[in-house]
């Protein structure tokens, strides 16, 4: 039983966390329209580590979770001022900054690589992740910072909530609308902090958007959503980590990423209501009903202007009225018992006559017509 | 025509007294160049202690470097794994030697019994006697640049030689007299299989033989097993790895009743800081043998009078 | 109107209360957009119970107005008095419906939870609504027509239900000035009835309605009040004076044809 082995257990419960994480505090990136949040904050994270490595003399991870903390805090400090004082649109702002930032980390990295001394192997492991490496005092730092996080949520929701859905309404209420803006981009900052040594700099945007996206597919409040992002996320940390940890050679971090990206794009497709399929059997179905009771008050039409109750429509009038081929369709309301078919005489072809229920049927549906 | 005379004397003069430039990837082949070239040639290598070869790549002033460079050396065996468009460019420009293929027999090259069957371990400096092969090829190939100095070249690299195979005596020494249920080495990575080769040693590292892919689960699951299975009562951390994999297996295994502590950082893939002691090839392996033959419950051997002009040198006991 | 506990909109309540009985008073307002000026010199005096609406050509400053008066803005120049106060510490005593535009409706909320942000101003920071926060916003929707409504999600309105949303929002706060952007465009005629039918409601209660509005045409029929505005005031006052040709040809330019003026004689002459 793999999930008895300690450090599976482990790896399980990190990867869990930072779902519960990247989902909740990812939904408000998603619902801002600032999806690529994440993306830009955790590529800002590497030239915090490399400062916090610098700064500490070693490899301490709390020292180093808080460089990239403070990267991220940088890096919402720069965008605030970029959307303020310049001409810069949203997705500009986010990739300008998202490059930057990454460039200065990888000139640190190189840097600290080219020094002398030997404390400072193993950094590049945060570009990728290293989630097999976790250990317990690991959980419990990032353990305590998702409480927090979602504690935080949780007491300021209707804050959250108004500023995200009407920034402009919640300024005339009195909220400091730029100063709670701020506050859920350095959520994001947060949630990348968590993964960022289960997933890596590189991966970590991903995690922030598909358990948020897959949530909004099925529900329909807000408060539903984050939580089944934060269960999805959940989802996918434990059985990335189980199915990685199941087979040699695979990396936890990537195929939990898949594991989400999945749960998403199946959100996408199949949940009721929003879904691509549903949508389209939806579209389908209605386009059916709407050739149905067009046959049924085509036919309920000729029979009254022939006042014959028992008229008998040639099938090829029909098809040359509706323009496409009816036969399907007309069988259809046969075994629903609306009509009935008839047969003159053999050469003529098929003949279709209303049931006195289709008769009932056409009538009301031309009743419905007319009240709209 | 006496102006043209005077500016050939001065560029021939200029060129005489310079000194030949050798640039070498890792430090441990530098070690073997300055070694044989003494006072002849500048020997710099592009990497240094701490860094990782497997995922080293150039930077602007190490293609200055082998611009500059006389004799370009480096390891093979896909050791230098980011390195290999860069190496192969210059070769096209310069001598460049790929020390192991050019000194060593195809059959002491062990292979990789990992994932990728068909490649070999480039570790092989861990096996002192092995990797003193590469050094008469070093005196020919500045032979072949410096004709005038080749019996210098040559009466270094045997003198070289010597003090590795008195190294090479001292370690199987030191490694046989840890008692035979303790004789395992436990590592971050796929080093030392040479040196378990050559001292008669179990080796296992918990990634393979490059640390270019991160850690998996199952290799932190299989060491911890290992280690559990034979209680092994010491594992060791690399200079160039972060040693969180390693701690990773200690808490595991922990939790499953067994204590196990760290014996010691080792070098690996880099050797110590530079000017030090163990920034040498001599000290780097006597650091390794040990911290490992000491953790393990063995006692070392007496440092052999072969290598007591080394360790005075050093000021070392 | 009672002051609460909690509330937000503080703000240091100045000695002398500027203009008292002006519902807003507005003074030398210019606001300026990448040094191009949005609104220009702009003197604004809002007598308190008129149902009043501000027209003006695309690009006038009308939203920036509105906008500019709720605080949104800096000004470049000017000053602000509603209700005789700084916009700061009289939040709670205005209700602002913006432009449907301004919201994703694809935003996973329900009518009534929307209409219940309009009492997030009294909760103050973490409190949520209650029971009688639901009844009041109840009461809310069912004065624009939308009680059915409750529990529907949002992406599923019509463009006139949507408006009704935004309205009902704002009653709930029961504010003394009502500031609406442009709520009768796009709606349908059953929306912009009820909508109409509530804002006299209002102003029959003795509250103030500034509207910006789309339609020219309906502006004699709908309001007692307004003011011309092309970034600069054209005019302002009770509509039987202000609403002239010569003013609209000021601020239109002479691309206005009135349905009113359709068969009469121009005034004057």
């Amino acid at each position: 039983m793999l999930l008895s082995d300690f450090t599976v257990q482990n790896v399980a419960a990190g990867a869990a966390l930072l779902g519960v994480t990247s989902g909740v505090l990812g939904a408000f990136a998603v619902l801002r329209g600032q999806s690529l949040l994440g993306d830009t904050l955790s590529h800002a994270a590497l030239p915090g580590i490399c400062l916090g490595f610098i700064i500490a003399g070693s490899r301490h991870l709390p020292s180093l979770l808080l460089g990239a903390l403070a990267a991220g805090l940088a890096a919402t400090l720069l965008m605030f001022l970029l959307d303020h004082y310049s001409r810069l649109k949203t997705d500009a702002i986010l990739g300008s900054v998202l490059s930057v930032f990454f460039a200065v980390g990888v000139v640190l990295l190189t840097w600290i690589q080219g020094q002398a001394g030997t404390a400072h192997g193993g950094l590049e492991s945060f570009l990728f992740g290293q989630a097999a490496a976790i250990l317990r005092g690991d959980l419990l730092l990032i353990g305590s910072i998702t409480v927090a996080a979602l504690a935080l949520v949780s007491l300021f929701l209707k804050e959250l909530k108004v500023t995200v859905f009407d920034p402009v309404f919640a300024a005339t209420l009195g909220y400091p609308v730029a100063l709670i803006q701020a506050v859920m981009t350095m959520l994001v900052a947060v949630a990348v902090v968590v993964g960022l040594q289960l997933v890596g700099v590189v991966l970590m945007a991903a995690m922030i958007i598909a358990p948020a996206v897959g949530a909004r597919q099925w529900v329909n409040r807000l408060e539903h959503m984050l939580l089944l992002a934060a269960v999805l996320g959940a989802v996918a940390g434990v059985s990335g980590a189980l199915v990685s940890s199941a087979q040699r050679g695979l990396s936890t971090g990537p195929v939990v990423v898949l594991v989400a990206c999945g749960i998403a794009f199946f959100s996408i497709l199949f949940a009721p209501g929003r879904g691509v399929v549903w949508e389209r059997q939806n579209r389908w179905r209605s386009s059916r009903r709407l050739r149905t009771r067009q046959l049924l008050t085509t036919m309920l039409r000729l029979s009254q202007e022939h006042s014959d109750s028992d008229y008998a429509t040639e099938e090829g009038m029909l098809n040359a009225y509706m323009g496409l081929g009816t036969r399907r369709a007309l069988r259809r309301l046969e075994s629903d018992g609306l009509i009935k078919h008839v047969v003159h005489m053999p050469e003529e072809g098929s003949h279709w006559m209303l049931t006195g229920a289709g008769r009932e049927a056409a009538e009301r549906v031309l009743r419905e017509l007319g009240r709209q | 025509m006496r102006a043209i005379v005077v500016l050939m004397a001065l560029l021939l003069s200029g060129a005489a007294s310079s000194r030949m430039q050798i640039v070498t990837t890792t430090a441990m082949i530098a070690d073997v160049a300055r070694a044989v070239a003494g006072e002849l040639a500048q020997v710099r290598s592009m990497m240094g202690p701490g860094t990782d070869p497997h995922l080293y790549q150039a930077t602007p002033s190490d293609i200055r470097a082998l611009q500059g460079a006389d004799l370009i050396l480096y390891n093979g065996l896909l050791l230098e794994g980011q390195l290999g468009e860069v190496l192969g460019r210059f070769g096209e420009l310069k001598p460049v030697i790929k020390v192991v293929e050019a000194s060593m027999p195809a059959d002491r090259i062990l292979a990789n019994s990992g994932l990728a069957e068909g490649s070999a371990d480039p570790h092989v400096w861990m096996d002192a006697s092995l990797f003193s092969l590469v050094a008469p090829g070093v005196a020919d190939a500045l032979a072949g640049l410096d004709a005038g100095n080749a019996a210098v070249y040559r009466a270094n690299a045997d003198a070289y030689v010597a003090q590795l195979e008195a190294l090479h005596e001292w370690i199987a020494h030191s490694i046989a007299s840890i008692p035979e249920e303790h004789r395992i080495l436990v590592t971050a990575h796929d080093a030392f299989g040479y040196y378990g080769a050559a001292y008669g040693i179990e080796v296992a590292g918990i990634q393979g033989l490059s640390t270019e892919t991160e850690a998996a689960v199952a290799d932190i699951r299989e060491t911890v097993d290992l280690v559990v299975e034979l209680s092994v009562p010491t594992i060791f951390v690399e200079s160039t790895i972060n040693p969180r994999t390693i701690e990773a297996v200690i808490e595991a295994a922990q939790s499953r009743g067994h204590s196990v502590s760290i014996g010691g950082e080792l070098y690996s893939d880099a050797m110590g800081a530079e000017g030090g002691h163990e920034g040498t090839l001599i000290g780097m392996l006597r650091h390794n043998t040990t911290a490992i033959t000491e953790s393990l419950g063995g006692e070392v051997a007496q440092w052999p009078a072969a290598l007591a002009d080394w360790a005075r040198e050093w000021n070392l006991p | 109107m009672a002051g609460g506990s909690g509330r937000l909109g503080k703000g240091v309540e100045p000695a002398v209360r500027h203009e008292p009985d002006l519902a807003v008073h507005v003074e030398d307002l210019t606001v300026s957009y990448h040094s191009a000026p949005v609104l220009w010199d702009i003197d604004l005096d809002v007598p308190p119970g008129v149902l009043a609406a501000i027209v003006g050509p695309n690009g006038a400053g009308k939203s920036t107005l509105i906008k500019a008066i709720l605080g949104l803005i800096r000004p470049a120049a000017g000053h602000v008095y509603v209700l005789g106060r700084r916009i700061g510490s009289v939040r709670n005593r205005v209700g602002y419906v913006p432009q449907r535009s301004t919201v994703d409706w694809d935003f996973p909320t329900t009518v009534i939870d929307v209409v219940m942000m309009g009492l997030y101003g009294q909760l103050g920071w973490i409190r949520r609504p209650g029971r009688e926060h639901r009844r009041r916003s109840l009461a809310a929707l069912a004065q624009v027509g939308m009680e059915d409504f409750a529990t529907r999600q949002i992406s599923q309105l019509s463009g006139g239900q949507q408006q009704r949303v935004f309205l009902a929002r704002a009653l709930v706060q029961d504010a003394d000035l009502y500031m609406l952007d442009e709520p009768m465009a796009g709606v349908d005629a059953t929306t912009e009835r009820i909508i109409i039918d509530l804002l006299r409601q209002l102003v029959a209660r003795g509250k103030t309605v500034l509207v910006v509005h789309h339609d020219l045409q309906t502006v004699t029929d709908y309001f007692d009040w307004m003011l011309i505005l092309n970034v600069r005031v054209i005019a302002q006052g009770p509509v039987g004076e202000v609403y002239t040709g010569e003013n609209l040809k000021a601020a239109y330019g002479g691309r206005v044809a009135l349905l009113r003026d359709a068969g009469t004689k121009p005034a004057g002459k």
